[in-house]
């Protein structure tokens, strides 16, 4: 009986369902709404990334030559495409404790025209250059020249200029930008994300601080970041220890979600704060945008046969021609793509 | 052939329309509950499409943010909307007796819980099987008949104090 009353209470109520049609473009409404939101998100999320990325990337690529770049998606899509080439010099700066800055990476990040691919060259620091005005010496060495000055703080600026200008000396490429990045904007970085959690192969212990950094997995904050990340001395294998803990960090860092907006907001924040961007003829948001367009990082070999030269007790790396001139030829004509697609043992 | 967001809109909204409405008594909160589901619905169509019965998971979406609603905002639109538009629509002041008091038993509805509300409304208005009711609830069969059976023993209660 009372179901019967039931069903027909429901049944009379029927009448109070508002119409469909201006719902339903109503919730078509909120879709686009919402589509463009979640884009702009995701634009957001990826320009953060690339700069998160340009601060890793020296690290990762410090050793190219011994350990190329896996070439692992690392940039999620965006939507701008560069409507012309563009190479971006990434510098990875350290003091060593001194005033003096030194580029330990030099590696170029080049973007063919309406392309969504990144490729890496790199370039040995300590490959034998000629400053321009100045003679021979290794190419780390040309941000320390241009940016010494007597008396006063170091001109990243200029270190990163006169760097770029040397690049370009002896590669023949044109420097959009430089992009400099310092320990302190990985260490802000770091801090930004709330700490990174690296894994390190084997003990550590800092020669700066003492501290000793157990093998394994550790969160650390972005001090014991960088102080683990500068060691060097003390490694079984010196650098190219520092290099694979360098790597670890990139590796940690790709794996760090970043969903919530405002950590998402503090870590661009803080990326844009410790790493300085030059641009000849582009700002730093057009290249942002250009990163964000970015949806794969590829890294392109032209070094695994450096051949090393001793002058003056110094030991310098060269080119090895057979390799570098066809890849920065195809740069300058803008058909990387092509040749990377020809070429595919070089490319990873 | 896989359905198209626009062919199951084309069909189904109506009909998903009318069930929010049995669920939350009210054509505002109704519109609210199925506009806030088939935004996601669009979204994340392809997730959809690919269920076995698309309608009712769908059903299942309604009814899940039917019972999530959190009960201080739901309670507040319910005082600030529901009692005036009732009373405008529904209840013609010239109506028979027997008109009434299914209206009666519709603000009695208002009442219940809202997982003992939706187990009759899936029952007497969708007659849908206890099988199929469990799942959309996400409870046992057990569960549904012991919902709806308490509810009704409400409903019995409020009838027989009301009209002795």
């Amino acid at each position: 009986m009372i179901e019967d009353q039931l069903r027909a209470t429901f049944e009379r109520h029927e009448t109070l369902a508002p119409p469909t049609a201006p719902l339903r473009e109503a919730i078509d409404r909120v879709v686009v709404r919402r589509r463009r939101k979640r884009r702009l998100t995701n634009r957001l999320a990826s320009a953060t990334l690339a700069v998160v990325a340009a601060v890793a990337m020296p690290f990762a690529l410090r050793d190219a030559v011994d350990q190329p770049f896996t070439g692992e998606t690392f940039l999620p899509g965006g939507a701008t495409v560069a409507d012309r080439p563009l190479t971006v010099a990434v510098l990875g700066v350290d003091n060593d404790g001194g005033r003096s800055y030194r580029a330990d990476t030099v590696l170029l990040a080049h973007v063919p025209a309406g392309s969504h691919t990144a490729y890496l060259v790199s370039l040995s620091s300590d490959l034998l250059v000629e400053i321009p005005d100045r003679g021979r010496a290794r190419l780390g060495e040309s941000f320390y020249f241009g940016s010494e000055r007597h008396g006063a703080g170091p001109d990243l600026a200029a270190g990163a200029k006169l760097t770029a200008d040397t690049i370009t000396a002896t590669t023949g490429l044109r420097v959009d930008a430089t992009v400099t990045v310092r320990y302190s904007g990985l260490r802000a970085v770091t801090d930004a994300l709330g700490g990174v959690e690296i894994c390190v192969e084997r003990p550590v212990t800092s020669r700066h601080t003492g501290r000793v950094f157990p093998a394994g997995c550790q969160r650390l904050d972005g001090k014991g970041m960088v102080d683990l990340l500068r060691q060097r001395y003390g490694l079984p294998h010196g650098a190219y220890d520092r290099d694979a803990n360098g790597r670890a960090f990139v590796r940690a860092l790709i794996g760090t979600e970043i969903r919530d907006p405002v950590r998402l907001a503090r870590v661009a924040q803080a990326a844009s704060a410790g790493i300085d961007v030059a641009g000849a003829g582009i700002s730093t948001p057009q290249l942002l945008s250009i990163a964000a367009g970015v949806d794969a990082v590829k890294s392109v070999d032209i070094g695994s046969n450096f051949r090393g030269v001793t002058i003056g007790r110094v030991s310098y790396q060269r080119l090895d021609p057979a390799l570098s001139t066809p890849v920065f030829a195809a740069i300058k004509e803008n058909r990387l793509t092509e040749w990377a697609e020809a070429n595919p043992q070089s490319v990873r | 052939m896989t359905l198209t967001y626009e062919e199951f809109a084309e069909v189904q909204l109506g009909n998903m329309l009318r069930y929010a409405v049995m669920l939350c008594g009210d054509p505002h909160l109704a519109q609210d509950l199925v506009q806030e589901t088939m935004v996601r619905v669009q979204l994340n169509w392809r997730k959809v499409a690919r269920a076995d019965a698309p309608e009712r998971y769908v059903r299942r979406m309604i009814t899940n943010q039917y019972l999530d609603w959190r009960r201080g905002s739901w309670l507040r639109r319910v005082l600030l909307r529901a009692e005036p538009d009732e009373a405008a629509k529904v209840v013609p002041v010239d109506h028979a007796q027997a008109t009434a008091d299914r209206d009666q038993i519709w603000s009695w509805l208002a009442r219940l819980p809202k997982a003992q509300r939706a187990a009759l409304v899936l029952r007497y208005y969708e007659d849908l099987p206890d099988a199929e009711i469990a799942e959309i609830l996400g409870c046992a069969v057990g569960t549904v008949r012991s919902s709806i059976s308490r509810a009704l023993a409400t409903l019995r209660a409020e009838l027989v104090e009301t009209y002795p």
